[in-house]
């Protein structure tokens, strides 16, 4: 694996024109997980989920079907849950990116996390950060959504382990968890 | 196929020069990077996307990103007509209030494309430039009646959705004019999903009914997609005048069957798809005609 946030080289390709050098190099900045990154892709349709995993080393964004039907992928983008396979790497130019690695921190994991292993939402945990991603945005952007839209989140995620139940207890702590979280925020 | 992690896919570079990605500031700027030849408009980018991961080629030298032209993200009410602008991204068009009770077959249309998370990348335009005959978008607009305003470096033209094949590759689509309803109008939005959760459609039909003040049918649209051509709009020339009871809807449920040309396929045989079509041809009929028979204000 490339060292995170080193420019990866591309391929030798014998391409002697300095204009085809020039494109195959092409720069995509962005901010990850609240840190400016800048790296060159070989073509600005690279799903973003390439540059994550390949480019950049952060394994903990998932590929399941790589080509947006299991959610595994998901990752924030300017606040919105998208899967990362079928995300255009050139489009997130100048944009925020937040993946699961950017979620907890000194105080420890993330409510939504804790949710998860307080909960046992998760087997194998293969699909795990895409539910944790999805509801990460969720929750920011209405700290009190209803069952309905706790499903709907759920629902863009195949889960092939669990069957859900504890998928959505965990959902439904997480908003708890976020409740208490914040709480304890206000009151310091 | 799945990448495992080992980076990017290789990509043969020796035959395929990687593209560039422009991103213009205004629509004529656009208008003239698509001119210049060897250019493709960039909306989402899901299908750009997915071409990589068919080990196809960028669809061109140029990727001219639109979605974010100036007006392409509104959805403008106006006196006799609504425009969506082609960047408008399928989840902000499922969640228009407004759409919502001039024409539900549209929201309802794209609020059933894949799952939130997808919805929120797709942009209308896309949708319907990727003339993908089962798209459930262009099925809903067909029947409303709307129009492609499209626009090339040298003038704008209006095609019928059903001719989005004649979209050059210079043109972009700048947005989509729907009429509005008249009194007393309804629609519905029928997607049949073999297995019950969220794919492509077996079969997908819009319809749209206007009643007169006496109570009897004016207008009546039915499209259906998923089918030869699809999205076909269904000819239903004769059936106004009547009053909308069961016989009509069956009637004009028969046409659908026997004016569209099912294909074979994972969600089902042609001969089971023409049943289909008559029975969600059916169902959207009359779903549309209890919203077009409901009280003015109530829910549409
Ligand atoms: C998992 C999954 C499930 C899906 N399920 C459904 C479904 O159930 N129903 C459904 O309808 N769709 C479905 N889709 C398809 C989705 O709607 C298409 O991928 C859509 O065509 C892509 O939209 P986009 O904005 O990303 O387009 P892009 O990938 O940006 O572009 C698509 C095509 O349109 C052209 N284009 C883009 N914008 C314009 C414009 N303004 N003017 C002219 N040409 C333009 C591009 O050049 C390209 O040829 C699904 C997709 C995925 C990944
Ligand atoms: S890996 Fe992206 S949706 Fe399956
Ligand atoms: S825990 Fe294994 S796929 Fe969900």
């Amino acid at each position: 694996m490339t060292d995170p946030l080193i420019p990866f080289s591309p391929h030798d390709t014998h391409a002697s024109e300095p204009e085809a050098r020039k494109v195959m190099s092409l720069p995509l900045r962005f901010r990850l997980n609240q840190e400016d990154v800048e790296i060159h892709v070989q073509d600005p349709t690279v799903p973003l989920l390439d540059v994550l995993r390949g480019d950049l080393g952060l394994t903990g964004t998932k590929s399941g079907c790589a080509i947006g039907y299991c959610g595994a992928c998901t990752v924030v983008v300017d606040g919105e849950a998208v899967p990362s396979c079928v995300q255009m790497a050139g489009l997130v130019e100048g944009r925020d990116v937040r993946t699961v690695e950017g979620l907890g921190g000194p105080d420890g994991l993330d409510p939504v996390q804790n949710a998860f292993v307080k909960c046992s939402g998760l087997q194998c945990g293969f699909c795990t950060p895409g539910h944790v991603m999805a509801l990460r945005a969720l929750l920011d952007e209405d700290p009190d959504p209803g069952e309905e839209r706790l499903r709907e989140t759920v629902d863009g995620n195949y889960c092939r382990c669990t069957g859900y139940v504890k998928i959505l207890d965990s959902a439904r702590e997480a908003v708890e968890l976020e409740r208490a979280a914040r709480v304890a925020r206000e009151a310091r | 196929m799945t990448t495992l992690g080992f980076g990017s896919l290789p990509v043969d570079t020796t035959t395929t020069a990687p593209a560039a990605l422009l991103t213009p500031r205004t629509l004529d700027e656009a208008l003239r990077m698509l001119a210049g030849g060897d250019a493709a408009p960039v909306g989402g980018g899901v299908a750009h996307v997915l071409r990589r991961h068919d080990h196809l080629a960028p669809a061109a030298a140029k990727l001219v990103s639109v979605a974010g032209l100036p007006g392409f993200g509104d959805i403008t009410v106006h006196a006799e007509h609504v425009t969506i602008g082609a960047g408008v991204r399928l989840g902000a068009l499922a969640a228009d209030e407004r759409l919502a009770r001039l024409w539900p077959v549209v929201t309802e249309a794209a609020g059933s494309v894949a799952t939130g998370r997808i919805r929120r990348l797709v942009t209308l335009g896309g949708n319907i430039a990727a003339r993908d005959e089962s798209h459930d978008p262009p099925v809903a607009l067909t029947a409303v009646g709307a129009a492609l305003a499209v626009r090339g470096a040298t003038g704008a033209r209006t095609l019928a959705v059903t001719e989005a094949d004649r979209l050059r590759p210079d043109e972009l689509i700048e947005h989509v004019r729907l009429p509005l309803p008249t009194a007393r109008t309804g629609s519905a939005y029928e997607k049949f999903l073999v297995r019950g959760v969220w794919e492509y459609a077996c079969v997908n039909v819009a319809a749209a009914v206007a009643l007169a003040e006496d109570g009897t049918v004016r207008q009546l649209a039915l499209a259906v997609g998923s089918v030869a051509g699809g999205p076909v709009a269904v000819d239903l020339m004769g059936l106004t005048g009547v009053r909308p009871d069961r016989h009509l809807v069956a009637a004009a449920a028969d046409r659908a069957a026997a004016g569209t040309t099912p294909y074979s396929d994972v969600t089902g045989s042609a001969a089971y798809k023409t049943r289909m079509i008559a029975e969600f041809s059916r169902r959207a009929l009359i779903s549309a005609i209890r919203r077009a028979e409901a009280p003015e204000g109530e829910d549409r």
